[in-house]
C-alpha cells in the first residue's frame, strides 16, 4: 500500500492535502444535493425520470476526466521515465493509474445519485442498477481511453504521435462539448424527448451491455499494455524529447520586456495552440447554444447578442489569466533589475494583442452575417478592443495576486480561477449595462453606452497601473 | 562591497540564521564553504533577494538591497540550471545587457570574445533548454560578467565545467577582482578554495559565519573546516 502511494506520487507530484480532498468531496456531494434538488423542485415529476439524464451527465464528466487525465499521466508524463529505470512494470504503473481514476469516478457517480434516495425510495433497485450502469460505462471509457491512447503512441510515427494525442484530446472534448451541449438544449427545450429516451432505456439489458463491453475492452486493453505500453510511452516521450537543433535566427526585439513575454508565449505551444483553440471553441459553442435557444431576437436590447459573443471573447484570455503562472522565468525576475511594475505592463500587452485577434475573428464574422452598419460595427470593434484590454489587464492582476507556490502542479485549476472571475465580471458588466440601459436610462442606447463604460473601465486601469506602483511591488 | 548586519532565516520554526554579521570588500574573491544543507545558498539567496529574509539589513555598495537600484550592483548565478530556457543564448545574453543597462556595441564584442572563450559562440542561437549542463553554466556566467555588475554572487560555478571552462572562469574572475569588484561563490571542492581564492567564509556548525585569510595550504584549511564546520548539531536545512 505504501509503495503504491509513493509510486504515485513520484509519477504524478502529487502531494495531497487531505483538507483539499475533503473539501472536493465535499462539493462533489453538495452538487450532487443540488442537482436532484433542481430537478425535483423546477421540472415536471416523476423524478425517476431523470435517473437516465443524471447517468448521462456522469458518464459524460468521466469521459472528460479520463480523456484529460489518461493521456497526461500514463503517456506524456516525463516521471515515468525515471520510474522505468527501477523494477517496476509498465502494467502496475497503468493499473495503478487507471485504479485511482476509476476510484475518483466511483466517487463521482455515488455523489451524482446518493440524493436521488431522498426523494424516492420506491424502486431503489432499479435505481442501483442505473449507477452500476454508469459506474461500469464510465469504466469502459477509460479502457477505450486506454486502448486508443496506447494504440497512436504505436502507430504514429515518432515525428507526429504528439500532435496525434493533441488532436484526440482536442478532438474528444469538442465531441463531449458538442454533445452535451445539444443533449442539454433537446431535454431542455424539446417536449418529451427525455421520456421518449427513457423508453429506449432498458436498465437491466443496458447494465448487461456495459459489462460485456467492459469485459472485452478489459482483455483487449490487458493485451495492449501487456504488448504495447512501454513502446508506446517511450515514442511518446521521444517525441517530446526531441531536439530542434536549427539555428535560431536573432531576434529583432530590442525591448527586454517584450523579448522575455514575446517568448513566454511563442515557446509554450499549449498556451497558443490548446488555449485558443478552448476559447474559441467555447465561443462558437455559446454561441451556437444562444443562436439555438434564444434566437437573434430573443433579446431584449439591440446588439445585446453581440456584445454577448464578443464580451466572452474577451473574457476567455488564457494568455493574459496566466501570465504569471505560466511563467517559467518568474522566480528568476526577483534578482534582476527586472522592473514588476513593466513587466505587468508588457503582460498585459502581450494577452490583448493575442485577445484581439479572436475579438477580431468574432467581430468580422458578426459584421458580415448580421450586416451591421458601419458606425455600430466600429463601436463594437472599440468596445470589443477596450474590453479585451480591461479584461486582459484584470486576469493578469487576478494571476499577480493569486497565491501560487513555485512547484505548484495542478494544472486543472492553472489559471482557470482568474479567467472564471474575469469571465464573470465581463458578463455581469454586460448584463449590468442592459439592465440600466433598459431600466435606469431608456434614453441611452445599449451600444454608447457599453462602449463609454468599457472606455472608463480601461482609464480606471490604466490610472491604477500607473499611479499605484506600490501595488506591483518595484 | 557587500555588508551583511543582523540578518536573520527561519523556515516555519526552525531558525538557519540568527543575527548573523559580516562585510565582504572589493577587490577580493570569497569562498563560501560549509556542509551540505548547512544554508550556503539560503545565505546567498537572502543577500540577493530581500523578501527571503525575515531580519536584518545588506547593504551592496552601499545601497540597502531593499531598493531596485541594488539590483544593478549585483549578478546573481543560482545553483538552479533552468533559468530562460525559452530563450536562446544570444537573446539572454542580450536581454541580461539590456536590463543590466550597458552599451549594445562594446556588449556585442564581450558576448564574442566571452562565447568564444568559453569555446559556447557555435550554440549561442539555440535554446538554452538545449544546452547541456554545462552549456547552461557557461552561459549564466557569462551573462555575469556582461551584467558590467561590481559584485558577482556565484552558487556553484565550477559544476558541470569542463577542466579547460574551470581554468578560463579562474583567469576571468581573477581579472574581474583586479578590476576593483568582488566575487562571492560557494563551493565544495577544497582543492580549488586553497588554489584560487583570497578569503574564506565559514558556515559552522551553529550556523554562525566567521572568515579567515586563505591559508593556501590544504591540510590547515581541511583541518578548520572539520574542526568547526563538519557534524551540525541539528537536522540539515
Amino acid at each position: 500500500m505504501i509503495i503504491k502511494r509513493t509510486l504515485y506520487k513520484t509519477i504524478l507530484k502529487n502531494k495531497s492535502n487531505p483538507i483539499i480532498t475533503l473539501s472536493l468531496l465535499m462539493i462533489e456531494i453538495y452538487m450532487g444535493y443540488l442537482v436532484w434538488y433542481v430537478l425535483n423542485l423546477y421540472l415536471p415529476k416523476p423524478i425517476s425520470n431523470y435517473r437516465l439524464l443524471v447517468s448521462i451527465w456522469v458518464i459524460w464528466i468521466c469521459a472528460f476526466v479520463a480523456v484529460y487525465k489518461i493521456p497526461d499521466q500514463l503517456f506524456t508524463n516525463r516521471q515515468i521515465k525515471d520510474i522505468l529505470c527501477f523494477p517496476v512494470s509498465g502494467r502496475k504503473l497503468v493499473l495503478l493509474v487507471v485504479g485511482r481514476l476509476a476510484c475518483s469516478q466511483f466517487g463521482i457517480t455515488i455523489s451524482a445519485f446518493w440524493s436521488y434516495f431522498l426523494y424516492d425510495c420506491t424502486d431503489w433497485a432499479l435505481t442501483v442498477i442505473v449507477i452500476l450502469f454508469s459506474l461500469v460505462s464510465s469504466w469502459v471509457v477509460d479502457l477505450l481511453v486506454l486502448i486508443a491512447s496506447t494504440t497512436i503512441g504505436n502507430m504514429l510515427s515518432v515525428f507526429c504521435v504528439g500532435y496525434g494525442f493533441i488532436i484526440f484530446q482536442y478532438g474528444a472534448f469538442l465531441l463531449l462539448t458538442l454533445s452535451a451541449g445539444g443533449l442539454a438544449s433537446r431535454i431542455l427545450f424539446w417536449p418529451g424527448f427525455l421520456a421518449q429516451m427513457n423508453t429506449i432505456f432498458a436498465p437491466n439489458w443496458w447494465l448487461l451491455i456495459a459489462m460485456l463491453a467492459a469485459l472485452l475492452s478489459a482483455c483487449c486493453s490487458y493485451f495492449c499494455v501487456r504488448d504495447g505500453y512501454i513502446r508506446s510511452y517511450l515514442n511518446t516521450q521521444n517525441f517530446q524529447g526531441r531536439k530542434t537543433n536549427k539555428r535560431i535566427a536573432p531576434t529583432k526585439i530590442k525591448n527586454p520586456y517584450l523579448l522575455l513575454e514575446w517568448k513566454r508565449v511563442l515557446r509554450n505551444k499549449e498556451l497558443i495552440f490548446f488555449s485558443n483553440i478552448k476559447n474559441i471553441l467555447t465561443v462558437l459553442v455559446l454561441c451556437n447554444l444562444l443562436l439555438q435557444n434564444l434566437g437573434w431576437k430573443g433579446l431584449p436590447e439591440k446588439y445585446a447578442l453581440e456584445l454577448f459573443l464578443l464580451v466572452s471573447c474577451c473574457g476567455v484570455n488564457t494568455i493574459s489569466s496566466t501570465a504569471y503562472s505560466s511563467d517559467p522565468n518568474r522566480a528568476y525576475v526577483s534578482f534582476l533589475p527586472i522592473s514588476t511594475h513593466r513587466l505587468f505592463l508588457w503582460k498585459t500587452l502581450q494577452g490583448f494583442a493575442w485577445g484581439e485577434i479572436t475579438v477580431l475573428l468574432f467581430w468580422l464574422g458578426v459584421t458580415l452575417v448580421r450586416a451591421i452598419p458601419m458606425t455600430n460595427a466600429c463601436m463594437l470593434l472599440l468596445y470589443g478592443t477596450a474590453m479585451n484590454y480591461g479584461c486582459s489587464w484584470l486576469g493578469v492582476f487576478l494571476d499577480y495576486k493569486m497565491p501560487r507556490t513555485p512547484t505548484s502542479t495542478n494544472e486543472l485549476l492553472h489559471g482557470n480561477i482568474s479567467k472564471v472571475i474575469v469571465l464573470f465580471a465581463s458578463i455581469a458588466l454586460t448584463i449590468w449595462e442592459i439592465y440600466f440601459t433598459r431600466q435606469i436610462a431608456r434614453f441611452i442606447s445599449l451600444l454608447s453606452f457599453a462602449v463609454c463604460v468599457s472606455v472608463c473601465a480601461v482609464m480606471v486601469e490604466f490610472g491604477y497601473w500607473l499611479l499605484c506602483r506600490r501595488a506591483f511591488h518595484d | 562591497m557587500i555588508k551583511i548586519t543582523d540578518l536573520s532565516k527561519k523556515y516555519g520554526d526552525k531558525t538557519i540564521f540568527e543575527k548573523i554579521s559580516f562585510s565582504l570588500d572589493n577587490r577580493r574573491i570569497y569562498a563560501l564553504v560549509g556542509i551540505n544543507g548547512i544554508g550556503k545558498s539560503t545565505l546567498l539567496n537572502a543577500v540577493t533577494q530581500p523578501f527571503s529574509m525575515d531580519g536584518g539589513k545588506v547593504e551592496i555598495d552601499g545601497i540597502d538591497n531593499q531598493c531596485f537600484a541594488a539590483k544593478f550592483h549585483f549578478f546573481y548565478v543560482p545553483d538552479s540550471k533552468e533559468m530562460f530556457l525559452n530563450l536562446t543564448g544570444d537573446e539572454y545574453l542580450k536581454f541580461i545587457t539590456w536590463i543590466y543597462r550597458q552599451d549594445g556595441g562594446k556588449a556585442e564584442e564581450k558576448i564574442k570574445w566571452l562565447s568564444s572563450a568559453f569555446k559556447l559562440e557555435r550554440s549561442l542561437n539555440e535554446y538554452i533548454a538545449n544546452y547541456s549542463l554545462g552549456m547552461k553554466q557557461k552561459v549564466y556566467l557569462i551573462a555575469a560578467f556582461l551584467s558590467g555588475a561590481g559584485n558577482l554572487i556565484l552558487d556553484e560555478p565550477f559544476n558541470g565545467l569542463d577542466p579547460e571552462s574551470v581554468a578560463v572562469l579562474k583567469k576571468l574572475l581573477m581579472e574581474y577582482r583586479d578590476a576593483g569588484n568582488l566575487v562571492l561563490f560557494s563551493i565544495h571542492n577544497l582543492d580549488l578554495v586553497v588554489n584560487f581564492c583570497d578569503n574564506v567564509v565559514f558556515i559552522d556548525k551553529q550556523r554562525q559565519v566567521f572568515q579567515a585569510q586563505n591559508p593556501r595550504n590544504f591540510e590547515q584549511l581541511e583541518a578548520v573546516f572539520f574542526q568547526r564546520c563538519n557534524h551540525a548539531d541539528d537536522e540539515s536545512v
